[in-house]
C-alpha cells in the first residue's frame, strides 16, 4: 500500500530528493554525507561570522547565471541543484537573506542581487535591500506571454 | 531453570504520561474517547505541520529522573524513521543519544538495586485493530486506525541487564508503578495500556560474565503474564543451548492461551531507522533553577513509606523500645494499597503498632478503598478495644467489617451488637461460677493439665454468650490457680 | 562520471523509501544520483577534524507550550478524504510482516 501511494503521488523531482535523503542517512553512509554536511554547515557558520564581524550585511548574486529558459535544465537535475548555490548557505547558517531585482546580465537576461544578513539581522537586511532597490536599473520582463497555470507546473 | 544456569533480563517500559495534552500538539490526552475525535493536524501528520513541545511533559520526565537518581541532561530529539499505519508521519519523534535522564537506579523491596540505563521522551503512535476474516490476527486482512493515541507522551525507561529472576522483574515493574504514581507521572495500569513492558531476555551459564544472545519478548499484558512469559523464554533458550543450538536474536511475541512465545521477526538484520537530529525542535536544557524545583517538589517514594513503616511498627506501644520487626511483605502490602497513612494514623493515636500493622494489613485491605477512607482514630479506638479485652478478636473483626462497609462508630456499633465488654468484675465472677461448678477439671488444671483450661475457657464462653475474651480468661484462671 | 552509486544501492534505497521504480527509472536515477553524489566528493574533502556538527543553527533552547487542552479536528473532516473507513477510523489493508 506505502509503495503503491508514494510511487504515483509523488513526482520524480520528489522521488529523487527523497532518495538522496534516504541514501545519506542509511546505515554506513550516515557519516560520510549526513553527518559531514552537518560539519561543514558549522564551517559556514563560522565563516559567516568572521565575515559579519567586520560587516553589517553583505551583498553577494543570487543566482550563478542569468535567468535560464523554463525547461532548459529540468533534464539535469545536478545543474538545477547548483542553481541554488548561492542561497543555501544563509538557509544552512539560520540567517535571513533577500533578492532584489538587478537590471539585465550581458545576455539580456534578468539578473539579481542578494542582501544577507546575520541570524535576526532582519531590520539592517530591509534598510540595505530599500537603498539597493532605490539603485536598480530596470529590469526586463521575462518576454514570454503569460501561459496557464496548468502548464507552466507541467 | 536447572541450577547450571542463570537468566539475564533488562526490561523496557514504556509509559504514558499524566499530561492534559499531547507531546507535540493541544490536543486532550485521554484514553477510551471515540475514535479520532482528539486529532489535529499535527497528530496526523499532515504536510506543513510543526511539533511544539509540552512544558508538562518535560517536568514529569525529570520528576521520574530524579525519583531514579538518573543525571538529568540537555537532551535533543532525533527521528526514527519506519512505515506503519499507527505512525502518520512516517517517523516517531523520540530521543536517541542524547535523552534527558541517564544512569539512575532502582532499588527493590528486598535490597536488590537494578541499573536504570536511560529514561527518555517519545511520542505514541495510533492505535492499529487488526479485522477480517475469522478474527484471528494471522488472518486479519484488514487494519482500522484511531489516532487518539497518536502523539500522547511516552517515557520509556529502559533497565541495565540486572534482573536475575521472574520474581524480580516483576518486583521491578511494581516498585516502578509505584514511583510512577507518587511522582504524579502516570497512573501505570498496564491493562489499561498505560504501562507497557517489553523483556530482554538471554541466558548463560550460572555465575557467567558474559551475555548470551538476546530475544525480546513483547504483549505481556500484566504482572503475571510478565513473570511467566520471562521463565517460558529462559527455559527454551537453555533448552535450545543444551541441544546445541543458537539462540536467535529476534522479537517474540508471547501468547497468553498457548503459554508460550512465537517468532514474529527475525532481528539480525536490525532494522535501519536511519535516526537523525529532528529539525523542527530545539534542545532541552533545564537549567539549575528547574532541577532544583523538581528536587524540592519530590513526592515520598514507596521505599521511603516502607521504612517510615517499619520504623514505627516496630516501636512497642506509645513510644517504648523496639518490640521486633514487623515483615516485609505486610509492610510492602500495605504502602501498596496506600494503607501507611491509616496505620501510622492509628498508632500516633496510641494504638498497638504490631496490631495495627495486623488487622490493617488482614481484614482492612479486603477493602482497600474503603480502607483508605477510614478515620485513624476511630481504627485506633477499636484496636484499643480489642487490646484492653472489651471485645474479642473475632468481635474486633466484625466491628471492622461493618466500619468499612456501613462507616459508623466502633463503640457505637459494639454496643448495637451487643458486643459490650464484660467488666471485669462480671468476668471474674463467671470464671468463679465455672471453677466452683466444674471441680474435677478445675482439680486438673491445677495439677497442670494443658487441655482442660480449653474446656474451662469454653465453658466461660458458654455462659457468657462468647462475650469474653478468652485471653483474659486464661490470664484469671492462671491467677486463681496461684 | 556516475560510479558513486550503484544500481543495487538504488534499489535498496527505493524499497527503504518504499518507492516502486520501473527499469527505466531505476537506469536514470543511478545517473542522475549518482552526479549528484560525485558533487558531494566536494564537501566530504574538507577537513572538518574537531569541528562539531550543527543540527540547529540558532542558539535557541527550551521552546515549550503550555500544557492546556486545545480544539481538536471535527472527525468528518478528518475521514472525509481517506480512501476509506468505517465512519470512525480509517480502514487499511493488513500490512504483515512489517509491524514494529
Amino acid at each position: 500500500m506505502y509503495t503503491a501511494t508514494r510511487s504515483a503521488g509523488f513526482g520524480s523531482e520528489v522521488k529523487r530528493r527523497i532518495m538522496l535523503g534516504t541514501y545519506a542517512l542509511s546505515a554506513g553512509y550516515y557519516d560520510a554525507y549526513y553527518g559531514q554536511a552537518q560539519r561543514v554547515r558549522t564551517l559556514i557558520i563560522r565563516s559567516f561570522d568572521a565575515a559579519y564581524a567586520g560587516f553589517d550585511a553583505l551583498i553577494a548574486p543570487t543566482t550563478p547565471t542569468t535567468a535560464f529558459a523554463l525547461g532548459s535544465k529540468t533534464a539535469d537535475p545536478l545543474a538545477m541543484y547548483l542553481s541554488d548555490v548561492c542561497t543555501v548557505p544563509s538557509s544552512l547558517a539560520g540567517h535571513p537573506a533577500m533578492n532584489v531585482p538587478f537590471g539585465p546580465g550581458d545576455d539580456g537576461l534578468p539578473a539579481g542581487v542578494q542582501v544577507l544578513a546575520p541570524a535576526r539581522g532582519e531590520a539592517v537586511m530591509f534598510r540595505v535591500a530599500a537603498a539597493l532597490e532605490a539603485l536598480a536599473p530596470d529590469t526586463p520582463e521575462a518576454g514570454i506571454a503569460p501561459r496557464s497555470h496548468t502548464e507552466v507546473v507541467r | 531453570m536447572s541450577a547450571d544456569w542463570e537468566m539475564v533480563v533488562g526490561l523496557e517500559v514504556h509509559c504514558e504520561l499524566a499530561t492534559a495534552t499531547k507531546l507535540f500538539c493541544s490536543c486532550r490526552n485521554a484514553f477510551g474517547e471515540e475514535p479520532n475525535t482528539n486529532v489535529c493536524p499535527v497528530c496526523l501528520g499532515l504536510p506543513g505541520s510543526l511539533p511544539v513541545l509540552n512544558a508538562a511533559a518535560v517536568e514529569l520526565a525529570m520528576r521520574v529522573g530524579d525519583a531514579l537518581h538518573c543525571e538529568i541532561r540537555r537532551s535533543i530529539f532525533h527521528r526514527k524513521n519506519y512505515f506503519y499505519p499507527d505512525m502518520p508521519k512516517d517517523y516517531q519523534i523520540s530521543q536517541y543519544d542524547e535523552p534527558i535522564n541517564v544512569d539512575g537506579s532502582l532499588e527493590l523491596a528486598g535490597g536488590a538495586r537494578v541499573g536504570i540505563e536511560r529514561a527518555h521522551l517519545e511520542e505514541d503512535t495510533g492505535k492499529t485493530t487488526h479485522v477480517g476474516r475469522g478474527g484471528r490476527i494471522h488472518e486479519a486482512t484488514e487494519s482500522l486506525v484511531d489516532y487518539n493515541r497518536a502523539g500522547v507522551p511516552l517515557l520509556e525507561i529502559v533497565s541495565a541487564p540486572d534482573i536475575r529472576s521472574a520474581d524480580q522483574a516483576r518486583a521491578y515493574v511494581g516498585e516502578l508503578r509505584g514511583i510512577l504514581m507518587a511522582t504524579g507521572a502516570s497512573d501505570a495500569r498496564m491493562e489499561e495500556g498505560s504501562l507497557r513492558v517489553d523483556a530482554n531476555v538471554s541466558v548463560r551459564p550460572a555465575g557467567g560474565a558474559e551475555l548470551g544472545t538476546r530475544a525480546e519478548i513483547k504483549n505481556m499484558n500484566s504482572l503475571r503474564s510478565l513473570g511467566r512469559a520471562i521463565e517460558h523464554e529462559a527455559e527454551r533458550q537453555v533448552a535450545l543451548l543444551e541441544a546445541g543450538e543458537p539462540v536467535v536474536q529476534e522479537t517474540r511475541h508471547w501468547n497468553e492461551t498457548q503459554g508460550r512465545t512465537s517468532s514474529l521477526r527475525s532481528k539480525e538484520e536490525a532494522y535501519d531507522y536511519r535516526y537523525f537530529p529532528e529539525p523542527d525542535l530545539l534542545p532541552v536544557a533545564p537549567d539549575e533553577t528547574w532541577i532544583s524545583s523538581v528536587r524540592a517538589a519530590a513526592a515520598t517514594l514507596p521505599a521511603e513509606r516502607r521504612s517510615r513503616l517499619s520504623a514505627a511498627a516496630a516501636r512497642g506501644r506509645a513510644g517504648g523500645a523496639t518490640d521486633g520487626e514487623v515483615p516485609a511483605g505486610l509492610v510492602a502490602t500495605l504502602v501498596e494499597l496506600d494503607l501507611d497513612g491509616l496505620v501510622l494514623g492509628a498508632i500516633d493515636a496510641g494504638a498497638d503498632p504490631k496490631l495495627a500493622v495486623n488487622r490493617a494489613a488482614n481484614e482492612a485491605a479486603a477493602h482497600p478503598e474503603a480502607a483508605r477512607g477510614l478515620d485513624p482514630s476511630a481504627f485506633a479506638a477499636l484496636l484499643s478495644m480489642e487490646t484492653s479485652g472489651r471485645l474479642s478478636a473475632t468481635q474486633a473483626k466484625t466491628v471492622l467489617a461493618q466500619m468499612l462497609e456501613e462507616g459508623g462508630d466502633p463503640t457505637d456499633i459494639a454496643r448495637a451488637r451487643g458486643f459490650e465488654g464484660l467488666s471485669e468484675e462480671a468476668l471474674a465472677e463467671t470464671v468463679d461460677k465455672i471453677v466452683a461448678a466444674n471441680p474435677e477439671e478445675w482439680e486438673r488444671y491445677r495439677a497442670g493439665d494443658p487441655k482442660v483450661s480449653q474446656f474451662l475457657v469454653g465453658q466461660v464462653m458458654r455462659e457468657t454468650k462468647g462475650k469474653a475474651n478468652g485471653k483474659a480468661v486464661m490470664a484469671l484462671l492462671a491467677a486463681r490457680k496461684g | 562520471m556516475a560510479g558513486r552509486i550503484s544500481r543495487a544501492d538504488v534499489v535498496h534505497v527505493a524499497r527503504l523509501a518504499r518507492l516502486e521504480l520501473t527499469d527505466e527509472e531505476l537506469d536514470r536515477y543511478v545517473d542522475q544520483l549518482g552526479a549528484v553524489l560525485d558533487h558531494a566528493a566536494d564537501v566530504a574533502a574538507l577537513d572538518t577534524t574537531g569541528v562539531p556538527p550543527t543540527a540547529h543553527p540558532l542558539p535557541m533552547e527550551n521552546v515549550l507550550r503550555e500544557d492546556v487542552v486545545g480544539p481538536s479536528l471535527d472527525r468528518e473532516e478528518v475521514l472525509r478524504e481517506a480512501p476509506d473507513s468505517d465512519g470512525a477510523r480509517f480502514r487499511v489493508p493488513r500490512i504483515l510482516g512489517e509491524e514494529p
